[in-house]
């Protein structure tokens, strides 16, 4: 089976994209201030603090499971959509066809939030 | 799309179909209707509930305002007199509670509660002695506070409470305990509203109301719901840990004892910053079911606004920190902040974009309620750009605490919330009373509102910027402040005004008002299928809908539904009925009976008011009678629900039989508890949060020479606690497997097992070598034992509880919905320590 077959039914596709984003936004805060406070930031790993790296790491692992949520979600509105002309007239063709254009609207705008909140990591030093 | 003179003519054509009808309402009515006279107070049913809760609301609302007026007087001029500094701290910290949570959330969960069973095409709410308890936490929350009045100690630490200022140190008075409770209480009502709210919408639309029909409003209800039993725990934590500082002398807040204030500010935030979204997205769901109607379109663009609902419901969580730009945490934590309030500019701007776009392609007509939508894209719009402002950090250091900052939360308030709300108390009007409201008289109130609004802040953005602080009684002459502020508190008047003609219109036409019928707007959506003013019962039969706007598409409804020939149309079981449906797809899956009136919510919510009193007069023997009066009523509401004699298979009409809901795996029951223990898991995850943010500040956790204690104790108590649960697994399976006297063996067994648990831990604490009043770590470690001991002890009634169920045959194979609720607490209950017991005893030792 590959991602594109791959269906989450109804309403829980339609929250997963913020469900990680939300995740993402209470693991990193708490890195960053426990690593922070705890003196984390003095390490380094090729020449890079370790927080900033633990950061990176965890922003790329949550967008790529929002960016695969979406696929997902424009996977299963496609098959709705191409569904026959018959199925696109019953109630869950329609349904079905709201809950994966949904899914994949969700994920797109949890990406973006991701990114938006990821992006001052590169630029910052964590602990000032 | 059908006009009303098709319905008109139809309904004359049939007047056998006429005849059935007016029957049929007789004997829904009798199901249905209220007691009268003082029994009144007994109803439970929600659109009396729901009634209430506005009614109140506006009470709160001019009490509110009144203390506004009052504050805007003393800063007409400069070194005015007329309330002295803390008579002024009193007012506004008044204000802004009695504003956010007496008059906005209530009022809104009001409207909530009595609109949204009609949209959805239901009869009531599901369980109607859960939002008539809800209203009376409510009102007695309310009357707490202002009660606090006539002993001249109102709370005056302003809204949000900041710690230090409100400890007992600094404020020894009851001024602070009073808030606490009382905003306590109101808020216990907001969550079981909420809760409520939310199993209805995802289990009681009319059949065929799958996910993608459901009316906007509905979606937005569902989401701030969530975001309620999210949101509130965090300050009802915030509160019962101040409380006990406050009593007890236990740390928390206080930096001396290993504490930190900057936990409240935390705590006060993760609420208040959602808190702002959930008053906001109600207001917004209501243009977006007003706007349509007058566009006289379908609303474009409703799977974007369902995605700007969803994401705002997430993304609002992420601001909580951008109260606290000035107190030192490091910038890139700010700059996540600050992202996610960027991000949310998004789906609030997709939200407006929807609107103007339903507008600009309808055929707009402006009545009353669409001038006040035209109100608030002026005024939101205004707030939206001062937000933005304030989310730059170096603008916000430069008016921090300034009026800017009054002027900026009363445009997004005011504009988000009291406009909106106007709008939808003119649209939804007629179905309170069964008239119109005149067109004429309307336009001259809106007009005054919206001017007196501009005129009463707008300059403060200015005196803001000129540095005029908040939250000061007076200010010296020649600062360039005076005039503004004589505008302002000019402008205020009008806006008063403004309120009270509408207020004024409001009640005149519930007298005067021209008799309106069915669907005076030709509105789409399923509350305008009911007769107006609104029978008790909504529906007389339940219809199945075939699309978002089914008064546009599906002609023959409204006749059908009142001839009672679709579902639950037969009103002969003589029992109030709901229908079941799926949580997706909205196909029939059960059928609902629920409560008729009784007294049992006024007399659960009379001794809690009790329990609180002697909290707040320090009587604790009050507050133990009260708690045990609590307990007592609580097992007679419980008892009391569930009818033993009921089928296990009921007609549902339409051909279609269903399982009643004892019987069935979707119990509304089920739901309900699941989404309580949510709203527990987050009051225990703020608990631990608490731990946790302590850690990080202090030099030494646990301080320096103490530990837990030995693990003897807590290891044993484990191996009980996993053994209760093992033994209520293999309970619950006899049950299911008809074996009954095993089932209450097994309970008894599971009894025991939790009391011996209790004495255990009762072992470890005298065991634990730090009182709770000496450092902030042991009072952390006592709390969090006692929050799980309580969890336990209400596990335990439940076991008990299911014990006599099964006596009386309540409990059968073919109704397991009871062991399965009082199963999954004991889980959720030992699952609990497990967390508790990994944090007090394995987390210092990897320290
Ligand atoms: C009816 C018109 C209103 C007027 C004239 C008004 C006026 C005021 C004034 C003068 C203050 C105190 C400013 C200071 O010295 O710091 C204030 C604070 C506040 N108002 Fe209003 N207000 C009105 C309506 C509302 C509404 C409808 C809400 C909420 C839904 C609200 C929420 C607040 C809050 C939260 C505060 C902050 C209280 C604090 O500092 O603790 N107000 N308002
Ligand atoms: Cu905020």
């Amino acid at each position: 089976m590959t991602l594109s077959d791959y269906r989450l039914d109804g309403w829980r596709g339609v929250i997963s994209g913020f469900v990680i984003w939300a995740a993402y936004f209470v693991v990193i805060y708490a890195y960053l201030s426990v690593g922070c406070e705890k003196g984390l930031s003095d390490a380094e790993l090729l020449g890079v603090n370790t927080v900033t790296l633990g950061l990176v790491a965890i922003t790329m692992a949550a967008l790529g499971s929002i960016g695969a949520l979406g696929w997902v979600g424009f996977a299963s509105w496609r098959a709705a959509a191409r569904g026959n002309s018959e199925d696109e007239k019953t109630t869950a063709g329609t349904r079905n066809r709201f809950t994966g254009l949904l899914m994949m609207m969700t994920s797109g705008l949890a990406l973006l939030s991701t990114i938006l909140v990821g992006f001052p990591v590169l630029l910052l030093h964590p602990c000032q | 799309m059908t006009t009303r003179d098709d319905t008109a003519a139809a309904t004359v054509a049939d007047t056998g179909g006429a005849d059935r009808s007016s029957r049929l309402h007789h004997r829904f009515e009798a199901i249905w209707g209220t007691p009268p006279g003082i029994a009144r107070l007994s109803a439970v049913n929600h659109t009396s509930i729901g009634i209430r809760f506005i009614v109140t609301g506006f009470v709160f609302f001019v009490l509110g305002g009144l203390l506004s007026m009052l504050m805007r007087v003393q800063l007409a001029l400069p070194e005015n007199d007329v309330l002295d500094e803390g008579i002024y701290r009193q007012f506004f910290t008044m204000h802004g509670t009695t504003m956010m949570f007496l008059f906005a959330v209530p009022i809104l969960e009001g409207f909530a509660v009595y609109l949204i069973p009609k949209m959805i095409g239901t009869r009531d709410l599901v369980f109607p002695r859960l939002s008539a308890f809800g209203y009376w936490c409510y009102l007695f929350g309310g009357i707490f506070l202002y009660s606090s009045f006539f002993f001249g100690s109102a709370p005056d630490g302003g809204w949000f409470m900041y710690v230090p200022l409100t400890d007992a140190q600094f404020s020894p008075g009851p001024n602070t305990d009073f808030w606490l409770i009382g905003v306590t209480f109101a808020e216990v009502s907001a969550v079981a509203a909420a809760i409520e709210l939310i199993v209805a919408i995802l289990k009681t639309r009319a059949p065929g109301m799958s996910l993608d029909r459901m009316p906007l409003f509905a979606w937005y209800i569902l989401i701030t719901s969530f975001m309620i039993i999210f949101a509130f725990p965090a300050l009802i934590l915030g509160s019962i840990l101040l409380e006990i500082e406050r009593a007890f002398g236990f740390v928390f807040f206080d930096a001396g004892r290993g504490g930190h204030p900057l936990l409240w500010q935390h705590l006060f935030w993760i609420f208040g910053h959602p808190e702002v979204y959930i008053i906001f997205l109600p207001a917004a769901g209501m243009l977006s079911m007003i706007i349509p109607t007058f566009a006289r379109r379908p609303i474009a663009g409703y799977t974007w606004i369902v995605l700007s609902v969803i994401a705002i419901g997430f993304l609002s969580f992420g601001l909580w920190v951008h109260h606290m730009f000035t107190v030192g945490i490091p910038q890139l934590a700010l700059s996540f902040f600050a992202a996610a309030s960027m991000a949310i500019a998004i789906p609030t701007g997709i939200q407006i974009f929807a609107w103007i776009a339903t507008l600009w392609n309808g055929r707009p007509v402006v009545t009353i309620p669409l001038l006040f939508v035209l109100g608030v894209f002026f005024i939101f719009v205004l707030g939206g750009l001062t937000g933005v402002m304030l989310a730059l950090v170096p603008f916000n250091w430069q008016v921090h605490d300034t009026h800017f900052v009054v002027a900026h939360l009363h445009y997004v308030l005011i504009g988000g919330m009291v406009f909106p709300l106007f709008a939808g108390l003119y649209y939804w009007l007629p179905l309170f009373s069964g008239r119109r409201y005149s067109e004429s008289l309307g336009r001259a109130p809106f007009w005054l509102m919206f001017i007196g609004f501009n005129v009463t802040f707008l300059p403060m953005h200015l005196t803001g910027l000129l540095g005029m602080p908040r939250r000061v009684h007076t200010y010296a002459e020649g600062l360039g402040w005076d005039w503004l502020n004589l505008v302002s508190t000019i402008g205020s008047f009008l806006l008063a005004a403004g309120i009270a003609l509408v207020l004024l219109d409001v009640i005149l036409h519930f007298l005067f008002g021209k008799r309106a019928h069915r669907n005076p707007w030709n509105a789409g959506t399923l509350e305008w299928a009911i007769e107006a003013p609104v029978p008790t019962y909504n529906f007389i039969s339940i219809p199945r809908v075939q699309g978002r706007d089914p008064l546009w598409s599906q002609a023959e409804l409204v006749n059908k539904m009142n001839r009672g020939e679709l579902f639950l149309g037969n009103p002969d079981s003589d029992q109030r009925e709901l229908l079941g449906t799926n949580t997706v797809t909205g196909e029939p899956e059960s059928v609902i009976r629920i409560s008729k009136s009784t007294w049992i919510p006024l007399l659960t919510a009379l001794p809690l008011a009790l329990f609180f009193f002697g909290l707040l007069a320090r009587v604790y023997v009050l507050t133990a009678i009260g708690g045990a009066l609590v307990v007592v009523a609580a097992l007679v509401w419980l008892w009391t629900t569930g009818h033993r004699q009921a089928p296990d298979i009921v007609d549902a009409g339409c051909g279609v039989s269903l399982p009643i809901q004892y019987a069935s795996p979707q119990a509304p029951g089920w739901w309900a508890v699941c989404f309580t223990i949510m709203a527990d898991a987050v009051l225990y995850s703020s608990l631990l949060f608490a731990y946790f943010f302590l850690w990080t500040v202090s030099d030494a956790w646990p301080p320096a020479d103490h530990s837990p204690g030995s693990l003897a104790f807590p290891l044993i108590g484990i191996v009980v606690l996993l053994a209760s649960s093992a033994v209520v697994v293999w309970a619950a399976r006899c049950g299911r497997e008809g074996a009954s006297v095993r089932f209450r063996y097994g309970q008894l067994v599971a009894l025991v097992l939790g009391f011996a648990f209790l004495v255990l831990q009762t072992l470890m604490l005298l065991d634990f070598d730090m009182r709770p009043q000496q450092h902030a770590y042991a009072s952390l470690v006592y709390t969090i034992v006692g929050f799980h001991l309580v969890h336990i002890v209400i596990a335990m009634l439940m076991a008990g509880f299911v014990f006599f169920r099964s006596w009386f045959g309540y409990i059968t194979v073919s109704r397991q919905l009871e062991t399965r609720v009082s199963s999954i607490f004991w889980h959720y209950s030992v699952f609990q320590w497990l967390l508790g017991f990994g944090v007090i005893y394995l987390f210092p030792a990897m320290l």
